[in-house]
């Protein structure tokens, strides 16, 4: 593998565990959470 | 005159007006504002919209190092330099998780302004307020000189003007922006700006790339200077700044550092509600743009190849010279308008802070009963004669122009407020004496460290060092001050 191949993959894992976490922080909402099951 | 510096003038003319015209537009609801103005003047009454201040967020957190110092030190460190970049998305990601919904909600409950008074209110302290206050007076006040002498290098080697006239002419609009309608008016300049910015920084990449080969021919280009310019990561005791302990430091200064700096905070207390889906649009909004900006490491690296001559003689200059020879006319001078904005909005953001500093932070805490049109009349002076300081440091002596004089400033703040604050945030027991304490010796460790006094370290594993012994200082003494309450109530 070439250094610019391993950087950006590193770049590309920090985006999606960075992702990862922001859409587990908002999907578990607990005021989302009250919506859903009112509706 | 030559066809660029036609176009620059053209440039700069249609951005001055448009960051005026938008100034004046937005600060209306500050000047309309009859009850709160200074939560109008401070934070928008707290209803800016959230892509906004993401977006203000991002282009303030980049400053002229962005544009010049950074492509620098990758054309001259390589590939090893990238980490800044891999390191800041995560970094900032969990570092606005950890901050922005408790941030927003307790200085609301304690309907504080800025981040001094929010500390001073909640541990009780007008002391520690006034600390914070100044040590942000001393450590930004480095990085607007540095700003400032960006602005007046940048239009005298596009435009040929003289170097006074730049610095009084970059000066005035940042000052205008500020005292027209405090972060109304800065927040929305800084969300224009991020066009050109974003601009530039595509199609000066695409332009690299292809004058490179691609990745493989920058791969190979970059082995043929040297294969130190190939490294991952540094060796250990190399004396370079990513060694696998510069790495680990660098996430710490993302996370815990740099997202604590007051000019951005302001723009997580400015936040319409912390609601998650809100906090989730503004990471979306504010990192999106992280790699756009980032690709000016690659481009700084493909100047090595290109032009290493530049490199050696004024690393500074490599993406200027970059885009002068590889765009036509028109689209190196927007490159002059892209820099100008990356200074601009670092400049509006911390010149703001520091006004507040004056006016809210060590006014208020001697005044409490300051009425709130006093405080941002003071904030607004304070702004002018902080401007006039700045540009006298200019006049009498022009420091050199070094990305390392912003992350100086930038750490120096964050090791005095980071740890009182997050002991804030997510520590009850965290008591005044540590907070105080802390906030003190926090910069005074990390100069000690930074510095070399005892052991030779790059400067992201001082942070993460000056972080871990201001932490443990906090609650040692935050347990022995609940200790000897303790034992006075059982006196008692």
């Amino acid at each position: 593998m070439q250094t610019w191949q391993i950087m950006l993959s590193l770049l590309a894992i920090g985006y999606i565990v960075g992702g990862v976490l922001t859409i587990l922080y908002v999907l578990r909402d607990p005021a989302r959470k009250k919506e859903v099951k009112k509706q | 005159m030559t066809p660029l510096a036609k176009w620059c003038i053209l440039f700069l003319v249609l951005y001055v007006t448009t960051l005026l015209a938008v100034g004046i537009y937005n600060s209306r609801k500050t000047r309309l504002a009859r009850e709160n103005q200074d939560e109008q003047y401070f934070l928008g009454g707290r209803k800016i919209p959230v892509f906004v201040l993401a977006i203000s967020f991002t282009t303030a957190s980049l400053s002229a190092g962005g544009f010049m110092g950074d492509p620098a030190m990758s054309a001259t460190m390589g590939w090893s330099y990238f980490w800044i970049i891999v390191t800041a998305t995560p970094g900032q990601i969990l570092g606005t998780l950890i901050l922005l919904r408790r941030i927003r909600e307790y200085s609301a409950d304690l309907s504080s302004l800025t981040i001094p008074e929010f500390l001073g209110k909640h541990y009780q302290s007008s002391a520690l307020r006034i600390i914070a206050a100044v040590a942000m007076l001393g450590f930004y006040l480095f990085i607007l000189v540095g700003q400032f002498k960006g602005i007046a290098t940048l239009i005298e080697s596009y435009i040929g003007l003289p170097f006074n006239v730049c610095l009084f002419g970059g000066a005035a609009l940042i000052l205008l922006l500020v005292i027209l309608g405090g972060i109304n008016s800065t927040a929305w300049a800084d969300f224009i700006q991020a066009i050109p910015m974003i601009t530039i920084c595509v199609v000066l990449f695409i332009a690299s790339m292809k004058a490179v080969g691609g990745f493989s021919g920058l791969e190979e280009g970059m082995g043929a200077i040297s294969p130190k310019l190939l490294e991952v990561v540094n060796p250990a005791g190399s004396g370079e700044m990513f060694t696998l302990s510069g790495v680990i430091g660098s996430y710490v200064y993302w996370i815990a550092l740099f997202v604590c700096q007051p000019y951005l905070c302001a723009k997580f207390m400015a936040v319409p509600d912390a609601s998650r889906k809100n906090i989730g649009k503004f990471i979306l909004f504010s990192q999106a743009l992280m790699p756009v900006f980032g690709s000016l490491f690659i481009v700084g690296m493909c100047g090595a190849v290109l032009y290493p001559d530049v490199v050696a003689e004024n690393p500074d200059s490599i993406a200027i010279a970059m885009a002068s020879n590889l765009l036509p006319s028109v689209l190196a001078a927007l490159m002059m308008i892209a820099i100008l904005s990356a200074i601009v909005t670092t400049a509006t953001s911390i010149l703001l802070t520091l006004g507040q500093a004056v006016g809210n932070d060590i006014y208020r805490a001697i005044k409490p009963n300051a009425p709130a049109a006093s405080v941002v009349k003071l904030t607004r002076i304070s702004s002018i004669i902080i401007a006039c300081i700045v540009i006298a440091f200019n006049l009498v002596s022009t420091p050199d122009f070094l990305s390392i004089f912003i992350y100086m400033g930038a750490n120096g703040v964050g090791s005095c407020i980071a740890v009182p604050l997050l002991f804030a945030l997510y520590w009850k027991k965290a008591s005044k004496e540590g907070a105080i304490f802390t906030s003190v010796a926090g910069p005074v460790i990390y100069l000690l460290v930074n510095q070399q006094t005892f052991y030779p370290l790059n400067m992201w594993i001082s942070c993460t060092i000056s972080i871990a012994i201001t932490c443990i200082c906090m609650i040692l003494i935050s347990k022995a001050v609940d200790k000897k309450k303790s034992s006075e109530r059982v006196c008692a």
